[in-house]
């Protein structure tokens, strides 16, 4: 394999937020002011080096309606890492973010890393929700908070940067005992439930139920 | 009265809609895909707005030119072609169609279902949005109008053909990944190179008998699947939250689906699908 480590990430947060200019900045450097609405869910991948190591991002990209996260949910269970993106010049996207970190927390355990995205960081004048206050929220929560500009690849790289050095250092931590390399597929492995109390019996209408590992 | 949040849904996609189409890209445009798309939440108070509609209402709006038939269409469209549940809270109806999917998928077009199951691929992760929006959003523009032609005359199981069609088209491609995440990123232009329409329509309606009455059976069964499965989650986070009289898991409950099928209403698909024009 051509990688050292893989990560699954899954991007969340209001519709609107910028979740997949998000990912299209970090997946191809590219912005369009005419982006078209994620129905369902959408894939990318990217490897990338931190800390020469080469490491492999899957991510998914979510519809952000409230309606489509019996669909999302399937996607975060069983992933490393939760990117949950709101938008700086939208107070109720920001206002938003203990419930989807509520509805996150239901499906994925402690291990699971989660880092808080303000986007839009490139409209000062429109901002509606300080630098502050998100650092203070994000403290809070206990999870790193950045802002980023898709539209200017401000901090992007960084984001996911960020996110997988602390992924690296986790999966270190756990060392030999915790959990191994990257399985082979992608699909299965994200319906797997790392904690099997919590995802027991739960498929989300998939096809196929991953049981265990 | 239409509540502020469904009309911020809908306001937020109007930009994202087609936004490369000469009519979506002025103002105008986007006032009339406003205007249905609020009468269609005000006319359907179960589902109001769903992301997807946008796209299914972009495209009847440039076929019809016309606010008022592009309005009645989607209505008459939505209620009487067994996919409206598909769009309401929970989206079971989607949720059990891809279930169906995957079982026509593994008699009909084999080597496909076996490539996909290899790498661990759902189909629910490629084929929702197929789905949704009817291949509005998915398929070319021509392709589009001869798949709707036929989707307005039979119904939902157009889509199941349509679907099976679009990877009978690309199966040399799909056998061709040898990987999850090749799968994953060329599924999106599968659909998007079938501009030649008539070979797409041939693929799906020569050759592959589908009955509807084996496929609402099927349908059936995978709604009752995945009702239970929800109904097995809500009792889970039901004691999870009295466990922990956590008030957040406790309130989270009434954004789920509820258990009874009032919410996918099936009376109203399955007879709707067969008597469908």
């Amino acid at each position: 394999r051509d990688y050292d480590h893989l990560f699954k990430l899954v991007l969340i947060g209001d519709s609107g937020a910028g979740k997949s200019c998000l990912l299209l900045r970090f997946a191809d450097d590219a912005f369009t002011e005419s982006y078209i609405t994620t129905i369902g869910v959408d894939f990318r991948f990217k490897t990338i080096p931190v800390d020469k190591k080469t490491i492999k991002l899957q991510i998914w990209d979510t519809a952000g309606q409230e309606r489509f996260r019996t669909i999302t949910s399937a996607y975060y269970r069983g992933a490393d890492g939760i990117i949950l993106v709101y938008d700086i010049c939208d107070r109720e996207s920001f206002a938003h973010v203990d419930e989807w970190l509520n509805e996150v927390n239901r499906y994925v355990n402690e291990s699971t890393c989660k880092i808080l995205i303000g986007n839009k960081c490139d409209m000062e004048s429109e901002r509606q929700v300080s630098t502050e206050e998100a650092k203070k929220k994000a403290d809070d929560l206990g999870i790193a908070y950045i802002e980023c500009s898709a539209k200017e690849a401000t901090n992007v790289e960084q984001a996911f940067q960020m996110m997988s050095a602390e992924l690296i250092e986790k999966r270190q931590k756990q060392g030999a005992g915790g959990r191994s390399g990257p399985s082979a597929g992608g699909g299965v492995g994200l319906l797997q439930p790392k904690n099997r109390e919590a995802g027991k019996g739960s498929c989300g209408g998939l096809g196929s139920c991953g049981g265990g590992d | 009265v239409l509540n502020p949040k469904t009309c911020e849904e809908i306001e937020r996609d109007l930009l994202r809609t087609f936004p490369n189409h000469r009519k979506f890209r002025c103002a105008a445009g986007r006032g009339e895909l406003r205007n249905v798309l609020r009468a269609f939440a005000n006319h359907s108070p179960r589902i109001l707005y769903c992301q997807g509609l946008n796209f299914i209402t972009g495209l009847l709006l440039v076929v019809f030119q016309s606010e008022e038939r592009a309005f009645w269409a989607l209505v008459c469209a939505v209620e009487r072609l067994g996919v409206e549940g598909y769009y309401s809270e929970g989206m079971t109806l989607l949720r059990a169609d891809m279930q169906v999917l995957g079982t026509f998928l593994e008699r009909k077009c084999p080597k496909v279902a076996q490539e996909f199951k290899k790498h661990q691929v759902e189909l629910l992760s490629i084929c929702s949005e197929w789905y949704i929006t009817w291949f509005a959003k998915s398929l070319p523009f021509y392709s589009v109008l001869r798949v709707w032609d036929t989707l307005f005359f039979e119904g939902f199981k157009v889509l199941f053909r349509v679907a099976m069609g679009v990877f009978k088209r690309a199966e040399t491609e799909v056998l061709q990944c040898g990987s999850f995440d090749s799968v994953m990123q060329r599924a999106k232009q599968w659909p998007r190179c079938m501009v030649e329409h008539n070979e797409l329509l041939k693929a799906s309606f020569v050759s592959l008998p589908l009955k509807r009455r084996e496929l609402l059976l099927a349908r059936d069964e995978a709604l009752c699947r995945v009702e239970q499965e929800d109904e097995e989650h809500k009792r889970r986070l039901r004691r999870a939250a009295s466990e922990r009289s956590d008030k957040s898991a406790a309130s989270a409950l009434s954004s789920l689906p509820p258990p009874t099928r009032t919410n996918t209403t099936p009376t109203a698909t399955r007879p709707s699908a067969k008597t469908s024009l």
